[in-house]
């Protein structure tokens, strides 16, 4: 029996998904010639693995007597395994046990394998055997069995995400390697708690599906005019005046420490980072309303100590609750400012994020100052960006006419904003980072992200709307490369996804693009 | 309804509401609608007592003499002129709002500005009031807990389609979700598992004040349920003594039903039961006490009479009125009891009694029963029930021996062992549960599925706005 390298050459590899899915869709006569894949699908994975190669011999079948085992196990290890076993247990009834073991697991089991020797695989990569016999799963850190385990899960049929028992006949993983990492070391979503307040358990619901989809950083936009959404003990006006309201005249709301401490928590099991963004100087009405020393017009008075000592105890506040590396301090259209008043505030606020043992981002508009090579911006509408490579920053793109949520599909879209754009899912798929900015390469991004601000979406099944499918498009864009890459085969794939999103009780827009 | 054919009323920047000044509930009515109207259009919308109306106005006033019009009934009349709702109590006026809302385009559910330049009410005149006085839905919270602002969600959908009932399965083998002061460890203990294994939790006093607040708000009353004798395997992991289970009490998450029961012939069980009756029944406004005492597998008949007759006693002693599933009728009940069907093989018992019957019968409104076969969410063992199952049934006709008059109304539950979140509860719910509620709802010569299914496909941009899930059912012209 050989071996198919479908992905080894990605040109080829488009060419026998195209002809698959023909096959699939519209069976040609005369009838292809019997193989050990004929009339078989590809995966439906996504993001595409970097490398895969279907094996062609029988699947490996998850069954009574199947069982976790886990090689070179610490706690953190022993908890992915238990991750991966409940989520088998759920919709099989089967018991799933999970042991370790210092030798090879043999037949029947599925191996989660850690080990430093695997370094090579990077940060979040992984390389996942399935024969008939086992299911070997082996990465460098445990991110990257975390990330395989997303492969295994969507290489199951869409029933293994049930909460009760589906009879079924067989739970069925087809024989297969993949080699896979990710082409961006940054694969980002943001929230904006602050238009609309979204409850941890609507945080949550969000951390699920990008961990479905293989996205490490949760942004989270915790202030801006419409409300101040994180509690800090030494400025307790922020949230008792700054958080009561939202959009539409909502009653608001903020996360208490403990919340967010929650959150980033359920985030870190998904090995996912939040990234907290307080925005100032402008976007800062709810926090100036709590404190109008500090408010001056339309920002925070630059020119004032008090300012300073605010943004100290907030900065250090959150620092102190966030383990993640990074702080958000936003910094995008500013008015009312002169250059160099806003080139003096970005610089005291770089020094106060780094003086708390954090790197900064801020939107693009921040190239403006003078910035550390570890500050990184966050390009959203291009004009500014450019200046923030003279420093060495690195680049994350959130280009708003591909990658920002917020825009509605089509002019008859409910939910969502026109500005910058309308985005179906083709285009939020059909972009490359590499190109598309002039002056940026790949080596100035250190990856993407796909924010959704909160003005038109009331709760996270609104999100989601918004969301989905473009979420799933952008983080392939994010984890794939560029050259594997092919629309056709994304909206087959895509179209897959649906039977698992009802199980999860995701909701998503049913775009006329996709084969549903 | 009559249509009057005349131009219609278009709101604009001048329009206000003019409301009973008297009455603070009918001022809260009007802001909720001026809120509404002023989010998509902008327009300032003032809402001031009446007095000197002027034209381009929106007129709520309650009329204590036109009792004819019920607890919810309203009268509404739409000229170029003016726009005139009229009920004789606050809940017709809410009710009204609900079709005020209807009868504009879905872009008025929008969070924010939209630039549309015509924001019209045809002209007619509507005068509406419910079939049956009882119109639920239920929402069980134990297999999977839902948080507060989950079940908030819910209710508003509940009120846009004139519900008035949300009933919370608030106990069950997998999770116990109220707080219970006098016995600390049912929620400490029993609250910490769902079904498939998530963390479960629990309603604080004061999270149960903030949904009943929302659903008062609403005009919708909460009825508390806490199953028993069985179902109630949750409550005796804290409390083993009370305990004649079949297999020792322990957090369950799976989905097997009719195992665990309390000890019906000690005396402790009915202290316990005291306890959560008086804590639960003190906490809640509304009149009913749900016992839950269905499938229950483990106790003889007499042990089960001789329970369901003590815990009566003991509800009617907290000044509430007893609810039931259908199995409560093989004892002897009160007149005030009620019984709830679900399946109808013990449920015409009741009407001998005199009591009244809740028709909640799974093969039409049970929305956690799939669709269709392939439908990922649900169960099937009652039926596959597609919306024009849940549409196409007459409560009157439904079971032999039990007429409109026997019927207090018509609730759809929703049990919760596939449903993780909202998401998924509403994607069982819609389109189902607006069909359940125009059964419930609208005279039964009046209703027909044709309309019907062109109606609620205009419902969909009003979804989306709001932010529902919704199943997109082939028998629907989407």
């Amino acid at each position: 029996m050989s071996a198919r390298e479908l992905w080894s050459h990605p040109k080829l590899a488009i060419a026998i998904v195209g002809a698959l899915l023909v096959m699939g869709c519209n069976p040609p006569a005369p009838a292809p010639p019997p193989g050990p894949q004929a009339g078989a699908l590809p995966p439906r994975i996504i993001p595409l693995p970097a490398s895969l190669s279907l094996a062609g011999g029988a699947p490996f079948k998850i069954a009574k007597e199947t069982r976790v085992t886990l090689v070179g196990a610490n706690p953190e290890v022993a908890a992915i395994g238990e991750t991966l076993a409940a989520l088998l247990r759920r919709a099989t009834d089967f018991p799933i046990p999970v042991s370790a073991s210092s030798d090879g697991s043999g037949s029947g089991s599925v191996e989660l394998r850690f080990g430093s020797d695997l370094a090579s695989l990077g940060e979040d990569g992984y390389r996942l055997t399935v024969t008939s016999d086992s299911v070997r799963l082996v990465a460098g850190t445990p991110a990257g069995l975390f990330r395989g385990i997303q492969t295994i899960r969507q290489l199951l049929p869409a029933d293994i995400e049930s909460e009760i028992g589906v009879e079924r006949g067989d739970w069925a993983m087809p024989a297969l390697t993949i080699v896979d990492r990710p082409r961006f070391a940054w694969r980002g979503s943001m929230l904006d708690p602050a238009r609309h307040f979204l409850t941890v358990k609507e945080v949550e619901q969000y951390i699920d599906l990008m961990a479905l989809y293989k996205l490490n950083v949760l942004h989270l936009h915790l202030s801006d005019d419409q409300g101040w959404r994180i509690q800090i003990n030494s400025r307790p006006k922020l949230t008792a005046v700054g958080s009561l309201s939202q959009i539409g005249g909502g009653p608001g709301g903020f996360y208490t420490q403990q919340d967010y401490q929650e959150i980033v928590r359920y985030a870190q099991a998904r090995y996912i980072t939040i990234v907290p963004e307080i925005e100032m100087p402008g976007h800062s009405r709810a926090a100036t309303t709590a404190y109008p020393e500090v408010a001056c017009t339309s920002t925070f008075c630059v020119d004032k100590e008090d300012t300073y000592a605010l943004l100290d105890d907030v900065v250090r506040e959150i620092s102190a609750l966030t383990p993640g590396t990074y702080i958000h301090i936003g910094g995008d259209e500013v008015e009312g400012l002169t250059p160099e008043q806003y080139a003096r505030f970005v610089e005291r606020a770089q020094t106060i994020v780094n003086k708390y043992g954090k790197l900064m981002i801020g939107w693009e508009e921040i190239a403006k100052a003078h910035i550390k090579p570890t500050t990184i911006v966050q390009q959203w509408k291009s004009d500014s960006v450019t200046a923030a490579l003279q420093y060495g920053s690195k680049i994350i793109l959130s280009p708003s006419d591909k990658a920002y949520l917020d825009m509605k599909y089509t002019a008859t879209t409910e939910l969502g904003l026109t500005w910058a754009a309308l985005i179906e899912v083709n285009t939020a798929y059909n972009w490359d980072p590499a190109v598309y900015m002039p002056g940026v390469t790949e080596q100035n991004v250190v990856g993407i992200e796909a924010p959704i601000w909160g003005e038109t979406v009331r709760n996270i099944t609104a999100v989601e709307f918004q969301a989905m499918p473009r979420l799933a498009a952008l983080a392939e864009v994010g984890w794939t490369p560029q050259i594997s890459r092919e629309w056709q085969g994304f909206r087959s794939r895509l179209a897959a996804q649906a039977p698992r999103w009802h199980y999860l009780g995701v909701n998503y827009y049913r775009s006329p693009l996709i084969p549903w | 309804m009559v249509l009057a054919g005349g131009s219609p009323f278009q709101i604009i920047r001048t329009t206000g509401i003019f409301v009973d000044g008297s009455s603070a509930e009918v001022t809260a009515i009007g802001e909720m609608l001026a809120a509404l109207i002023r989010r998509p259009t902008g327009f300032p919308v003032v809402v001031s007592p009446i007095g000197t109306q002027s034209v381009g106005s929106i007129i709520l006033r309650l009329a204590p003499d036109r009792t004819a019009l019920g607890e919810e009934g309203y009268e509404l009349r739409v000229t170029s002129d003016s726009v005139s709702l009229v009920a004789n109590r606050p809940a017709g006026l809410f009710r009204g709002i609900q079709t005020i809302r209807q009868l504009l385009p879905p872009d008025i559910e929008s969070e924010m500005g939209q630039e549309r330049y015509d924001w019209s009410i045809p002209a007619l005149s509507i005068a509406d009031q419910p079939r049956f006085a009882y119109r639920g839905a239920m929402l069980d919270v134990s297999r999977h807990f839902f948080t507060v602002r989950e079940v908030e969600q819910y209710l508003d959908v509940l009120a846009l389609y004139k519900l008035n009932v949300l009933h919370l399965h608030l106990s069950d083998d997998q999770g116990w979700r109220i707080q219970i002061d006098s016995r600390p460890k049912l929620t400490a203990m029993g609250s910490l598992t769902q079904v498939g294994g998530g963390p479960g939790g629990f309603y604080t006093k004061r999270d149960y004040q903030d949904i009943l607040r929302y659903a008062q708000a609403r005009y919708i009353l909460i009825v508390p349920e806490i199953d028993m004798p069985s179902h109630i395997n949750a409550a005796l992991i804290g409390y083993p003594e009370l305990a004649c289970s079949a297999r020792p009490p322990a957090p369950y998450t799976g989905t097997d039903v009719g195992w665990s029961s309390l000890c019906v012939d000690k005396e402790e069980t009915y202290a316990f039961v005291d306890d959560v009756i008086r804590e639960l029944s003190a906490m809640t406004p509304g009149p009913y006490f749900h016992i839950g005492g269905d499938e229950v597998k483990t106790l003889t008949p007499e042990q089960y009479v001789k329970f369901v007759e003590r815990v009566q006693t003991i509800v009617n002693k907290y000044g509430k009125k007893m609810i039931g599933w259908e199995e409560i009728t093989k004892a002897h009940l009160n007149p005030t009891t009620i019984a709830h069907q679900w399946k109808s093989d013990s449920a015409t018992a009741a009407v001998a009694y005199g009591s009244k019957l809740i028709l909640s019968p799974a093969p039409k409104v049970y929305l956690d029963m799939k669709y269709t076969p392939a439908t990922e969410l649900g169960q099937h063992w009652a039926a596959y029930v597609e919306v024009r199952d849940s549409y196409d049934w007459d409560p009157a006709t439904y079971m032999k021996g039990v007429t409109e008059r026997d019927i207090f109304g018509v609730e759809a539950p929703m049990w919760s062992e596939t449903l993780r979140n909202i998401t998924a509860v509403e994607y069982l719910a819609i389109p189902r549960l607006p069909a359940v509620a125009e059964v419930a709802w609208t005279p039964q010569a009046v209703r027909n599925w044709e309309s019907f299914r062109t109606r609620i496909v205009t419902h969909q941009r009003r979804w989306n706005y709001l932010g529902i899930n919704f199943y997109r059912s082939p028998q629907l012209p989407w």
